[in-house]
């Protein structure tokens, strides 16, 4: 089978200074792959690493890849920047994203498009083409017009910040897009608008990685296969069935099975 | 010992003035000179001096005389004139002398005169070396005159400095702006050169009841040159004084702001940026003086230091015993973006009142990592990803500006190399 992401036996630390080597190990050997075109889901308990595995697999710069491989279209990505993950077509939609004061959320997304349009080897985009594109975007997503005057999730609402994250993806138009607890405090309405805008980039070479804790989201993004991520290794893997059963039974007779 | 490290010190003021060219005779007879030699040179060791090193003035032999290079003139202006300058009404200095034949402003009594304070011992009152030094040049003063029987509201001043390397020349600019009751007006002020030459300068505000005055300071010159500034503002009543810095060029420079709120009801805001590379060196020392209730002051100093380069900020306010509801806030903000470049700042509160608002801080640091990576997992490349939150740090600063012609004049400035 074509791969979009292959993991193996992964391991990394995050780089913590209080520490006397200064790595605390987080992902203890996972191991996941990810055919072309499929939609995998990752649920798992708080703290397990679900969010370390996706910004190590974004490549920041607070983590140490210590052991395993994780390759991303038949390249080595634990070899490229940030930016050139991006180019390749990674996207990671943040749990939480960061505020930039003074950057204008218009400019950001531009410089953003024309990055990686021109990593791409495409044309850029012109000021008013792109303003055109991304204005009907926002209003797909219900994004009030002025989000794209103001700085970048200044002042944004927890929703806002995801909705904005989601604007980012549908601009980029990855190939593999990551999403970090996108559903989290979304109300019904912009949870379906969400999953319309993550739909939309749906097609035969679009795969995706959906962490979540909620079955709702996936009423509208049917997955191919769900994992259990606990302590730092996938435990087990099942149908999009298993996100039903854990959400009546909890996570307690999977991790039962777990050897520290 | 002590009288024997004074003569020394004295010593060596008499070489920079033989340097100079300046007789016995005239050191006889010039105050400021007398001044210069009563008082020892500054080292690291005065207080004021702390951070900053003259030692170039001793070691540079700095003439007074220049040349006049009129193809240099022309291209500077040409450089500087943009479409949004061009027709705004202007005063063009080369190495501290006014060119009437280069400016559009002409002498007339009732705005704009060049006067002879050599005499006159109030111009500049303040009480140090640079000061001294500027004041043993017997060069004109330009004066300007902001009233309501003039129509002039804005002008640009346009210092232009030139010297061959080879023979480095000292200038020493004066200035004195006077906005009148009721008056509203903005100066511009550009400076520009080319070689290595110490531009000396002293400043003389006076604002007077309900006056206002937005003043913009750009210093992009040559990086071989040597810049102190020392400026003096008066405050009356209801007034409005607003000052913006931008440092970029200069080898070395210092920019000493005296400001003394002496009149109700009035605020003084006074920002600075700092964009320094190499092994330049930028100094921005001031003191607010609160003598009057009700007023305020705010300052904002922001330097981003890569290289080998140095920032350097002494703020001092005091407030007075009557000065009642003053408030009065002071910060300092530096961006390291190099293991080598350095900053140090002191910010200092001298409070004599009790009810009033003051505070003052400094935060210091490298470009925030969180912000770097979400940046660069969008695409951007690092070196992109760092000017953008370069810029949105300075933004913050330059948002503030009313004016949009002076806010683009400023982005331009930052940009270019
Ligand atoms: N910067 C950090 N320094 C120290 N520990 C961290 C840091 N970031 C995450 N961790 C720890 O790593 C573990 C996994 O966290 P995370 O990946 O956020 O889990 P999840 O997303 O599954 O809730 C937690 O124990 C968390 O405390
Ligand atoms: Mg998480």
């Amino acid at each position: 089978m074509n791969m979009i992401l292959e993991i193996k036996e992964l391991h990394a630390s995050v780089i913590d200074d209080t520490l006397k080597n200064g790595l605390k190990p987080i992902l203890k050997g996972v191991n996941l792959s990810i055919p072309v075109g499929e939609t995998h889901v990752i649920m798992g308990p708080n703290g397990s690493g679900k969010s370390s595995l996706s910004y190590v697999l974004s490549g920041h710069p607070s983590y140490k890849v210590t052991s395993g491989s994780v390759t991303f279209k038949n390249q080595n990505l634990l070899k490229m920047s940030p930016d050139e993950r991006a180019a390749a077509g990674l996207f990671l939609a943040f749990q939480s994203p960061v505020e930039l004061p003074g950057v204008n959320n218009a400019n950001f997304l531009r410089t953003a498009v024309n990055s990686v349009r021109k990593a791409r080897g495409e044309s850029e985009l012109d000021a008013v083409s792109f303003l055109k594109l991304a204005r009907q975007l926002a209003k797909n997503l219900s994004f009030p017009a002025d989000m794209l005057k103001r700085n970048v999730n200044v002042g944004f609402s927890g929703g806002e910040k995801k909705r904005n994250e989601v604007l980012q993806m549908s601009l980029l138009q990855p190939s593999f897009a990551i999403l970090d607890e996108t559903d989290s405090g979304l109300d019904i309405d912009a949870l379906r608008i969400v999953a319309e805008g993550v739909n939309s980039l749906q097609s035969p070479s679009f795969s995706s990685l959906i962490i979540t804790h909620h079955q709702r989201l996936l009423d509208y993004i049917k997955p191919d296969y769900i994992h259990i991520l606990a302590k730092g290794r996938i435990i087990f893997i099942g149908g999009p069935e298993l996100s039903l059963q854990l959400e009546k039974e909890g996570y307690a007779r999977f991790l039962g099975e777990v050897n520290e | 010992m002590s009288n024997v490290k004074e003569h020394q010190y004295g010593n060596e003021w008499i070489e920079i003035l033989e340097n100079l060219s300046f007789s016995e005779q005239e050191r006889k007879t010039s105050n400021a000179i007398r001044f210069l030699l009563a008082n020892s040179f500054p080292t690291r060791k005065t207080e004021e001096w702390k951070y900053s090193d003259l030692k170039w003035l001793k070691k540079i032999k700095f003439t007074q005389n220049s040349v006049f290079d009129e193809i240099f003139i022309q291209k500077a202006l040409d450089t500087i004139l943009t479409d949004d300058l061009k027709n705004v009404p202007r005063i063009v200095c080369y190495n501290g002398r006014y060119l009437k034949q280069f400016s559009t402003i002409q002498e007339n009594p009732n705005f704009f005169m060049l006067v002879d304070y050599s005499k006159n011992e109030s111009f500049i009152n303040l009480k140090n070396a640079l000061v001294a030094l500027n004041k043993i040049f017997d060069n004109l003063t330009i004066t300007v005159k902001f009233s309501s029987k003039n129509d002039m509201k804005s002008i640009l001043c346009i210092n232009l400095g030139n010297a061959n390397t080879s023979r480095p020349c000292v200038f020493s600019p004066k200035y004195h702006f006077h906005i009148l009751d009721n008056v509203q007006a903005t100066i511009l002020e550009i400076n520009y050169g080319e070689g290595v030459y110490f531009s000396n300068s002293v400043y003389d505000i006076k604002l007077d009841h309900k006056a206002q005055l937005n003043y913009t300071y750009i210093n992009k010159a040559s990086k071989k040159s040597y810049y102190c500034t020392n400026t003096l503002i008066e405050l009356s009543d209801h007034t409005k004084y607003k000052q913006f810095q931008l440092i970029k060029g200069s080898l070395f420079s210092r920019y000493e702001t005296n400001i003394h709120l002496k009149g109700e009801w009035s605020q003084a805001e006074f920002d600075a940026v700092q964009i320094l590379s190499d092994h330049q060196h930028a100094d921005i020392t001031s003191q607010v003086i609160h003598d009057v209730p009700h007023c305020q002051s705010h300052q904002n100093v922001k330097n981003i230091l890569s290289d080998f380069s140095h920032g350097v900020f002494q703020g001092k306010v005091y407030v007075n015993r009557l000065a009642q509801k003053t408030n009065a806030q002071q910060q300092n903000q530096a961006l390291l973006l190099s293991d080598h470049a350095e900053i140090n700042t002191k910010p200092e509160l001298e409070i004599y009142a009790d009810d009033v608002k003051c505070s003052h801080g400094a935060a210091i640091g490298a470009l925030d990592q969180e912000q770097l990576f979400f940046l660069m997992s969008r695409g951007i490349p690092y070196e992109l990803a760092q000017k953008m939150l370069i810029n949105a740090f300075i933004n913050e600063s330059i948002e503030k500006i009313d004016d949009s012609i002076i806010q683009n004049l400023l982005h331009q400035s930052i940009m270019a190399k």
